[in-house]
């Protein structure tokens, strides 16, 4: 395949080129409760072409190998539209040449397909038995990609990507009153942690039964304990992607005020992106630019230290290049992606958190969530009363929004259990990256605006 | 090659389905004022189902090179076995598919930007300018053993442009579509704009508790999201609606009505992925409930037909990637009936309120029950039955089955909206958190 890159790239006339190819295999079965739905089997593949000339920089997806000399004619058209704009320049980055294959703790490929059916059947099973629980809506994929890339430079890269999942909701229903609880576990590790997780999927449906009898939280404004995926939900939508340098340069009063140095949260908040880490899903060790990721700080006690970068932004801003320009597949350009973020860990422990919160809410798990600009929105799953540093009761039907900027001056306290998520999920654009997950200890949060029913 | 699937199809299984589609776009970003990308995208791929006995699996490729292996991935997925109570979608009439426009090109669409751009620097100098211009062509071709074989061929190009207020993406924008040429923003519009963005520099309380809302055609996707699942014939099979077994009932005021109408606007089908007739779909008619829709799966667990919904694409994403998609079904063309004010006088009428522009957050929280609460992107303040500043910070918050029967009453200018065709919608008793 590199080969076939090269010879590609040596009939492009311009300053820069690259060339990624993917091959993508992938396995998904649906389930509806106890019946399957939807099986796939599939192999594609696709690639994308990138160019530097006349001073713009475009890209272009293609499926077929054939249309790629046409795809180059038309990706050099729409550099110079661009370059008539503004000069683009790439940062520097050392020519690697490396072939990345991680082993797996049980390569799903070599998995039945008949046992991943029967293993959704089983966790749908699992689910149903408990009390009011009407449906499961499962789903299991896996995927690989094995990615190859080249570029003009001469960096040869090659790096597969392993993903499983097995998420879904389940519903429970008494008289009109629906409630719904996501599950998901997976992760980038191989087939291996998707078997034995009854206890997730009873615990799940026990709780979708238990927040029939829950009390819906009236709108408000509360002090909050986040449970861990709250908090990371919390850091990758509010604050992640403003981090991201190609959101952060698309407006100028958004970059002004988040300049490297400024002071915009608490002394006790600060937050990393480290996709080197080898433990959690986000890992990886080359961006889709052939860049080796890099472990970057982005906030430390409150100061803003870092930003993500492609090599374009990290051109533009003259800062630090750190190996996050990712791809959904070969159907897109790299965006500024984050890997693994996460708030670093405090020293308190839940308990602690809870008794200094006094009373308000200590809300848990995450049910989707969006950014636009500064402001935030995103949901909980379930949540507790808590009264006198006390749990004193289940709450439901909870969404919650704020600024970023006032949100992270209200950050109190940190905990001390840091806990990643199995399941990665992010939108950005048109694109999905499954892989891009969050961390975070429990964090206590003063005066979050909560939108109930 | 098309023809080896077909042969090899036949002899895997008793039933086949296949599905064609190639896509291409152009994409082009303006943003803190100047162009800042152009990535293209020249995609094909084509998808297989088989069905034997009860029993279905599906593959897809990118490229006929090898049907075996396409087909092998279709038997191997067979074999294992999703349940099917139906096979695929027998010869119904050849139907004529709308015949799309010339797509605009990436020159075409710079052009277009930097138009609009300069209508929107005109009426604001100085402000922080953000403009989408894109095109898309798309061909759909779905065979089945049973005789199908139906074409199509869309066009469409889109144009989002305004004003970003300080400090992020959140704004005021106009969206325009055309099947074709890139859609011009125009002098009128840029002024109104203008207008808004003059209005979101002060910054007023929210009016908290319950009140009047009135909800612009790209907040709807809070009410949209939620009645596409509660009219969905596979929330309604696994009784997971609460509109299941309502039909006939007062869900909604008089001034509600719903349907799937996939044979007007942009993105016209004729026939779904799965090769059914499309046709227009009544759900909420003058605030009663009429109906679901379903593709052939679900509509075969309800012991019905399909009503022309199997498509490959989730609610909101349409025109995406389909062969990667499995069928499903989804109300890709929902259309609330407009009414007879304009905005400016439904503005007036309200008096005191909240005019949310958009949502965000429209995807979280309990989706089933109904309910909702979304972040402002932005939302206005009425007093008086004028616009008097902008509030930051807050929510609106309730759930759509309880609001349904609030409806005061709808706009008279309908939005393309990614939801759906959708006028501005005013509601009462909405809650407002600040």
């Amino acid at each position: 395949m590199l080969a076939q890159l090269k010879a590609l790239l040596a009939k492009i006339d311009a300053p820069y080129a690259d060339l990624r190819h993917e091959r993508v295999e992938e396995c998904t079965v649906a389930a509806a409760s106890r019946s399957i739905t939807g099986v796939s089997s599939n192999v594609t593949e696709g690639y994308v072409l990138r160019v530097l000339k006349d001073g713009g920089f475009a890209s272009i997806a293609v499926s077929s190998a054939s249309e790629l000399e046409h795809a180059a004619q038309l990706a050099a058209a729409h550099a110079r539209l661009l370059g008539r704009a503004r000069q683009t320049t790439l940062a520097a980055t050392p020519v690697v040449r490396e072939s990345v294959r991680r082993a797996l703790a049980e390569d799903p490929r070599a998995v039945d397909l008949e046992e991943k059916l029967a293993l959704v059947r089983h966790y749908a099973g699992v689910a149903l038995a408990a009390p009011r629980v009407v449906a499961t809506s499962l789903s299991y994929q896996d995927v690989r990609r094995t990615k190859t890339f080249a570029s003009t430079e001469g960096s040869e890269v090659e790096e597969e990507l392993v993903t499983t999942s097995l998420r879904g909701a389940i519903t429970a229903r008494e008289g009109g009153l629906v409630q719904s609880v996501r599950c998901s576990i997976g992760g980038g590790a191989g087939f291996a942690p998707l078997r034995g997780r009854d206890a997730v999927f009873a615990e799940r449906a026990r709780l979708a039964g238990d927040l029939l009898d829950a009390e819906p939280v009236a709108s408000g404004a509360y002090d909050v304990v986040l449970d861990p995926v709250l908090a990371g939900v919390f850091t990758h939508e509010a604050f992640g992607h403003s981090s991201e340098a190609d959101i952060a340069e698309a407006s100028p009063t958004q970059l002004a005020a988040m300049r490297i140095g400024a002071e915009l949260g608490t002394e006790v908040l600060s937050i990393t992106d480290d996709a080197t880490r080898r433990d959690v899903l986000g890992h990886y060790r080359y961006d889709d630019e052939g860049v080796p990721v890099r472990r970057v700080e982005l906030m430390r006690q409150g100061v803003l230290t870092g930003r993500l970068h492609s090599r374009q932004t990290s051109a533009r801003l003259g800062e630090p290049l750190t190996g996050h320009a990712v791809a959904e597949d070969y159907r897109f350009a790299p965006l500024v992606r984050m890997g693994a973020i996460f708030i670093e860990p405090g020293t308190a422990s839940l308990d602690e958190l809870l008794a200094r919160l006094g009373d308000g809410l200590y809300l848990v798990s995450a049910k989707g969530g969006q950014t636009a600009g500064a402001e935030f929105t995103f949901g909980g799953q379930w949540g507790f009363r808590v009264r006198g540093g006390r749990l004193a009761g289940l709450v439901r039907d909870f969404n919650i929004s704020g600024n970023m900027y006032r949100t992270l001056r209200s950050v109190e306290a940190v905990g001390a259990d840091l806990f990643f998520d199995e399941i990665g999920a992010c939108g950005k654009g048109a694109q999905a990256n499954i892989r891009s997950t969050i961390g975070a200890p429990p964090v206590l949060v003063r005066g979050l605006v909560v939108g109930g029913t | 090659m098309l023809d080896r699937v077909i042969e090899l199809a036949s002899a895997a299984a008793d039933d086949w389905e296949l599905f064609l589609e190639e896509r291409a776009a152009t994409d082009v970003a303006f943003r803190a004022g100047e162009l800042r990308t152009i990535d293209a995208v020249r995609l094909s791929g084509v998808a297989l189902r088989l069905a034997r006995g009860g029993r279905m699996g599906g593959s897809y490729a990118r490229e006929l090179r090898s049907p075996e292996t396409l087909v092998e991935g279709a038997r191997r997925a067979l074999a294992a076995g999703a349940e099917t109570p139906t096979g695929f979608a027998g010869r119904a009439s050849y139907q004529v598919g709308r015949v799309a426009g010339r797509p605009a090109g990436g020159e075409e669409l710079v052009a277009a930007g930097e138009e609009a751009l300069q209508r929107l620097r005109d009426a604001t100098p100085g402000a922080d300018l953000v403009a989408y211009v894109s095109s898309r062509h798309r061909t759909v071709r779905v065979l089945t053993r049973g005789g199908v074989d139906e074409r199509l061929a869309l066009a469409r190009a889109d144009l989002v442009a305004g004003y970003a207020f300080p400090g992020g993406s959140t704004g005021v924008y106009q969206a325009l579509a055309t099947d074709g040429a890139a859609p011009r923003l125009d002098a009128a519009t840029a002024g109104l704009l203008a207008r808004l963005h003059a209005a979101a520099g002060r910054t007023v309380p929210a009016p908290t508790g319950l009140g009047p809302v009135l909800f612009l055609p790209r907040a709807l996707k809070a009410f949209a999201w939620r009645l596409a699942v509660g009219t969905c014939g596979r929330t309604v099979v696994r009784r997971e609606s609460p509109l299941a077994g309502r039909v006939g009932a007062l869900v909604a005021s008089r001034a509600f009505s719903l349907a799937d109408d996939p044979h007007g606007g942009l993105d016209a089908r004729v026939f779904d992925d799965e090769g059914t007739p499309t046709a227009r779909t009544p759900l909420v008619e003058d605030g009663t409930l009429r109906g679901f829709y379903y593709d052939r799966f679900w509509a075969a667990q309800a012991g019905q037909a399909s009503t022309g919904h199997g498509y490959r694409d989730e609610l909101g994403y349409g025109a995406g990637d389909a062969v990667a998609h499995a069928v499903a079904p989804v109300p890709q063309h929902l259309a609330i009936a407009p009414g007879r004010r304009t905005l400016e006088e439904l503005v007036r009428a309200m008096g005191r309120g909240v005019v949310l522009v958009d949502a965000i957050g429209a995807h979280s929280g309990n989706i089933p029950n109904g309910d909702f609460a979304v972040g402002m992107a932005p939302a206005f303040v009425v007093e008086g039955g004028e616009i008097v500043g902008r509030v930051r910070d807050g929510m609106v918050a309730g759930n759509v089955y309880d609001l349904l029967p609030r409806v005061v009453e709808a706009g008279n200018v309908v939005e393309a909206t990614r939801f759906g065709r959708f006028p501005a919608l005013l509601v009462d008793g909405v809650r407002v958190t600040g």
